[in-house]
């Protein structure tokens, strides 16, 4: 008896959050039927005309959503590497580092951005990088300068990969720094018996002690190269960098909900959720494969 | 079918708005005050607790007429509005939704006017499409050509064909006549008329040059004539210190991230495109009556080959790229510049508050000639937008009754109130519906019988209150220069920069044929796009000139061309 | 030899410090720039004279915020969001993951649901669908939008499941002996033992609610429902012009860019003072996220 009421309450404690993920989550996925027509809110599904495959064959037309596609790599991959190679740079100095209060101070003072909003770092953003700025005035006494670092085309994707790893490096160095103090410290003990100096010892032991950790984020990464970070971008761009610095997700908000084109906006949208799962199905068959990584 | 959204359409009513809630166009004020004093702390508080005692009104017998008559039963009707960021402008005690002017409207008709919601009015087409796509529309709103098309098809708008003519103020119906039926037909679908076309006051296109006479005189400029002159005198605005504080902080030209704008733009470029002949963003017929797309022509190319320079010699705001107007306002109303480039209203906003904070700030408007010595501008439609009805509200005449009653506010007609001296500033905040009916050459006339009644050629007396009320602050001005900011805008608006215009001057406008085919075309928006991107781009040095001909090649390949052949079937 | 491999070794020692402070300090510039922008004086701002200090210092700008009841308005209404989400959130978490951490044969169709939350979390609907559902419930312009959607943290949900896994089965059996419900598990046995767990969990739910502006932004029609984000954004980022000639004598001192730098200040205040406990627990929390069995 016991065993059927304890099922029945296992069954009311989950069916809340069952009915708001299926709300939520598989309601707006039926809902994606709208990009095989031509949909008017005021008709609603019911009633807006089908169009079969129009608004995908539209999508690979017009030159738009070739350029976001790239530039959506582009970015989000750009984004991954230097981000990993910051992060990973920082957590080796900062586990060669002795002096505990230096540490802590340091691991304090890097954090902290990953936890503000984009919308308060890009207001920051926007005055550091004016004319008058201070990385301009940075620049100035290198005589470089001043760069319009919001309206150059060229420079803003440039912009945004870096003033993401500056917000990022310091907490992505986190997973590195719990793979670093796992090493058996008896490697560090004989490796400096042999001889061997600090940037060898880094190379030849911590390097390979995090080398699962790396090749763990690498593959889970892989889900995320349509993810080119929309806050971030939506707070920072302008029509001047659309060239270079419009993603998917600003294109399809921008063209989709604002522009009033909601089909396209959905085949868009379509078209990235598929290949985004494809890519997360691979990431994490890569994942549990060759880092032994399961979520549950 | 369904992509017909036109940025074109969206930036002009984005400007349309702006200048809605900002300053004002038509309305001339009438007050039961003298002009020159401070907006009076409103007693609106009492009244509004006590609706019954109005005494104040004078109604006549047109109350009883289809236009006016109230309601049996109180009504309400819902509304939704931009114009938020301006609200601290209103006198001290009244709001958008609780000020004096909307409070005889309610009265007149006997009605309640709800806000579903208020924004700025940058925010407002942007929420009013998100307000369409999640279904939840007020009873009357005011949208552009391409949501009254998708409305239309939606079924989710009332016709009204049949409330025009019975509703409509004989006012109203004169305007729409001066228009030769364009605006009707521009708000007619499958022979129905959808939605209460706007007649926008046809001033309001050309950009002219607001320049600083004090500085000018400090300097030992002579004032603009052409676009070498503006060149000259941003020189010397950057590089000799007019402000006179020893720091070199000036700018020479301002602008904004759309450089380009059809009808009207706050700190445009356009000005000096037409110049050279150029006319973006328009489709007009060339002399052989065919429809050519104005941003594709070699014109451009000189006058992006000007801007660019500019942008590089410095004379150009070097980030103006990544500014919208507020921002870009804000370097004009800090005294941070002395040329303004914008449309005749300008005085009454922004250049109100540089006046404000500077009263030596003397700015004259200057029109720029082309090549020829002649002055050509490209212009707006007259009509762009239209307020609706939604489908299944049981009183669509109250759209049209409550703008008969706003026009006869911003006119003093029909005995209607005058409570407001800055009425010109802020009546875009005042009315439920922000909207401009207007005699299309309504300016430029305005201007003329003010400079007669100064002269002595005509009678003031003759003038409607209205009228009568800016007289005296045009006079007012004129007897003492910028003693008062407002005075000094009216008389700016009015009468220096409405005298510009009325001297004459040529128009080039998008052609009717070609404005409907745009409104259906999936291709525009991506065009558009690559147009904006590319002449910024262009004139901030990202690209060089010559990629403009890759431009024009790309954007005839891109749809262009077919788009054409479609405006000229 | 030794000694100079010795003073090699401090002098590298040195310098690998020096830099990481300098890499820290300069990580924190732009929030001390924006600071000091905020403190300073109108015409030193527009001209660019403020970095690091204050030029011309005054608190007019924060004394303006105080009395801005639209500021604070959409303050609240953060606040609330936070909460109500927070509470929904932790609440939904647990009730969602204490049955996902029993066995099949405990809670038949186990292993359907936690496969349905998996792809739940993964699946990356676009935006306009989400909006259009969000819409057809009505839930447009009332706070259920904010924080409804994202109810169900799965993330959250999953680390919490994972942590109820690992907690020994000596414990729930000896409960089950005395006929314990799983309520009464759940509630005595499984909520304390897993505090930090709860802790980490919270504190992300509180800053991603804190954080988030583009549902404010989109699910809002009246910007009187803005919480603070979407408020900031509105004004810093879209650049709404607030000051007006009227207020020509607050012009005087304060400008938009000086009261937009306190604005993003004061925003940033509730992260700062929970920032201790960040940092105390979202390093174990990352950490959390990936159990390897």
């Amino acid at each position: 008896m016991q065993k059927y009421s304890d099922r029945l309450s296992y069954y009311v404690m989950i069916l809340p959050g069952l009915v708001l993920l299926i709300a939520f989550t598989f309601v707006p996925l039926f809902y994606s039927v709208i990009a095989f027509q031509k949909f008017n809110p005021a008709l609603g599904i019911q009633n807006s005309p089908w169009v079969g495959l129009e608004n995908f064959l539209y999508i690979f037309r017009v030159r738009d959503a070739q350029q976001v596609f790239f530039n959506t790599v582009f970015i989000a991959v750009m984004k991954i590497i230097l981000l990993e190679l910051a992060a990973i740079t920082f957590a080796l100095l900062l586990n060669d580092l002795r002096f505990l209060r230096v540490k802590r101070a340091v691991q304090t003072m890097v954090y902290l951005p990953h936890f503000l909003s984009w919308v308060i770092l890009a207001g920051i953003l926007r005055t550091i990088l004016a004319r008058n700025g201070l990385l301009n005035d940075f620049l100035g006494l290198f005589g470089i300068g001043p760069v319009y670092f919001l309206g150059r085309p060229d420079v803003f994707p440039w912009v945004i990969i870096l003033s993401d790893v500056w917000k990022e490096f310091g907490f992505e160095a986190i997973l590195y720094l719990a793979a670093l103090t796992a090493i058996d410290p008896t490697l560090y003990e004989v490796a400096e018996l042999d001889g061997a100096n600090r940037f060898q010892k880094m190379w030849y032991i911590s390097v390979p002690g995090i080398l699962p950790t790396i090749v763990l984020v690498a593959s889970l990464s892989l889900g995320n190269i349509l993810n080119a970070g929309f806050d971030q971008i939506f707070n920072l761009y302008s029509p001047i960098v659309y060239s270079t610095g419009d993603i998917l997700d600003t294109y399809v908000y921008r063209v989709g909900l604002i522009q009033g084109q909601y089909s396209i906006g959905t085949a868009v949208g379509l078209l990235k959720t598929v290949v985004s799962l494809i890519l997360i199905g691979i990431s994490y068959w890569i994942a549990g494969k060759f880092a032994n990584y399961r979520i549950f | 079918m369904s992509k017909k959204w036109i940025i074109k359409t969206l930036w002009m009513l984005v400007v349309f708005s702006l200048l809605l809630t900002a300053c004002g166009t038509p309305a001339t004020p009438t007050a039961t005050q003298p002009p020159a004093e401070p907006p009076q702390p409103t007693e609106a508080q009492p009244q509004a607790e006590a609706p019954t005692s109005t005494p104040e009104y004078q109604w006549g017998e047109w109350r009883n007429t289809d236009p006016y008559r109230p309601y049996d039963e109180r009504i309400t009707v819902s509304v939704v509005k931009g114009g938020q960021e301006s609200a601290g402008t209103l006198p001290a005690g009244e709001t958008i939704e609780n000020n004096r002017a909307l409070k005889y409207i309610e009265d007149t008709l006997n009605i309640d006017v709800v806000f579903k919601w208020v924004v700025t009015s940058d925010a407002y087409l942007d929420k009013l499409n998100l307000a369409i796509a999640s279904q939840d529309i007020p009873d009357v709103m005011i949208v552009d050509a391409v949501q009254l098309q998708q409305l239309t098809e939606a079924d989710a708008i009332e016709d009204l064909t049949p409330y025009i003519e019975k509703y409509a103020n004989k006012d109203i119906l004169e305007n729409y006549a001066q228009t030769k039926g364009v605006a009707l037909q521009a708000a007619t679908i499958n022979g129905k008329i959808m939605g209460i076309p706007n007649v926008q006051p046809q001033a309001d296109a050309p950009i002219m040059a607001f320049v600083r006479k004090d500085w000018l005189d400090k300097l030992g400029l002579q004032p603009p004539k052409t676009v070498e002159d503006i060149e000259k005198i941003a020189r010397a605005f950057i590089e000799q210190d007019p402000d006179g504080n020893g720091v070199a902080d000036t700018y020479g030209l301002t602008g904004t991230m759309n450089p380009i704008n059809v009808p009207s733009n706050l700190h445009g470029f356009d000005a000096f495109f037409n110049a050279y002949g150029a006319f973006p963003e328009l489709f007009y017929r060339n002399s052989e009556g065919k429809i050519i797309y104005g941003s594709v022509q070699p014109e451009v190319k000189e006058a992006l080959a000007l801007i660019a320079r500019w942008y590089k010699e410095g004379i150009i705001d070097p980030e103006f790229a990544t500014k919208d107007g507020g921002k870009s306002n804000e370097i004009v109303v800090s005294g941070k510049a002395g040329i303004m480039m914008g449309p005749w209203w300008i005085p009454w906003w922004p250049l109100v508050d540089s006046v404000t904070n500077d009263p030596n700030a003397d700015w004259q408007p200057y029109l720029i000639q082309d090549k020829n010595g002649q002055y050509t501008f490209s212009m707006g439609d007259y009509t762009y937008s239209f307020v609706v009805v939604r489908k299944g509200y049981p009183h669509p005449e109250v759209a049209l009754k409550i703008l008969n009653v706003q026009n006869d506010l911003s006119y003093g007609l029909n005995n209607a109130p005058q409570y407001y001296p800055n009425f010109n500033e802020i009546w875009g905040l005042l009315f439920p519906i922000p909207f401009l009916i207007e005699q299309p050459y309504v300016v430029e006339r305005m201007g003329r019988e003010y400079k007669a009644a100064l002269d002595g050629t005509l009678d003031p007396s003759t003038f409607g209150d209205a009228m009568k009320l800016e007289f005296e602050q045009i006079k007012a001005d004129v007897a003492a220069p910028r003693s008062n900011p407002s005075n000094w805008a009216t008389r700016m608006a009015r009468l220096d920069a409405a005298l510009l215009l009325a001297q004459g001057y040529n128009e080039v406008r998008t052609d009717p044929v070609a404005a409907r085919v745009l409104a259906n075309d999936p291709n525009w928006p991506s065009l558009k796009k690559m147009e904006e991107e590319t002449f910024l781009q262009i004139m901030t040095g990202a690209r060089p000139l010559d990629d403009f001909d890759k431009f024009v090649e790309d954007w005839y390949k891109s749809g262009g061309q077919a788009l054409l052949d479609k405006m000229n079937q | 030899m030794i000694t100079s491999k010795r003073l090699q070794d401090r002098l590298i020692d040195g310098l690998i410090a020096l830099f990481l402070l300098t890499l820290g300090i300069s990580t924190l510039l732009p929030l001390i720039n924006t600071l000091a922008i905020s403190l300073s004086e109108r015409a030193a701002v527009s001209a660019g004279m403020v970095k690091l200090t204050p030029v011309g210092f005054n608190l007019t700008a924060y004394e303006y915020i105080l009395q801005d009841m639209k500021f604070w308005r959409a303050f609240g209404i953060s606040v609330l969001r936070v909460v109500l989400g927070g509470l929904l959130n932790f609440t939904l978490a647990v009730l969602t993951a204490f049955p996902l951490s029993r066995s099949e044969k405990a809670f038949p169709g186990r292993n359907i649901f936690i496969w349905m939350f998996v792809f739940g979390m993964i699946l990356n609907v676009g935006i306009v669908p989400w909006y259009l559902t969000i819409a057809q419930y009505k839930l447009i312009d009332t706070i259920w939008a904010l924080v409804l959607p994202g109810a169900v943290p799965i993330w959250n949900v999953i680390i919490l499941m994972n942590f109820f896994r690992n907690i020994p089965k000596e414990l729930d059996e000896a409960a089950r002996i005395d006929g314990a419900s799983p309520w009464q598990l759940l509630w005595h046995i499984y909520l304390p033992t897993s505090l930090p767990a709860l802790a980490t969990i919270t504190l992300f739910s509180i800053v991603g609610h804190w954080n988030s502006f583009f549902d404010g932004l989109i699910l809002m029609n009246n910007p009187d429902n803005y919480p603070l984000q979407t408020y900031i954004q509105q004004l810093v980022i879209a650049d709404r012009p607030i000051l007006h000639g009227g207020q020509a004598q607050l012009m005087v001192k304060l400008s938009n860019a000086t009261l937009n730098a306190a604005k993003l200040f004061v925003a940033m205040i509730p992260i700062l003072i929970i920032y201790p406990f960040l940092q105390r627990y979202f390093v174990k929390g990352i950490m959390l996220g990936a159990v390897k069995e």
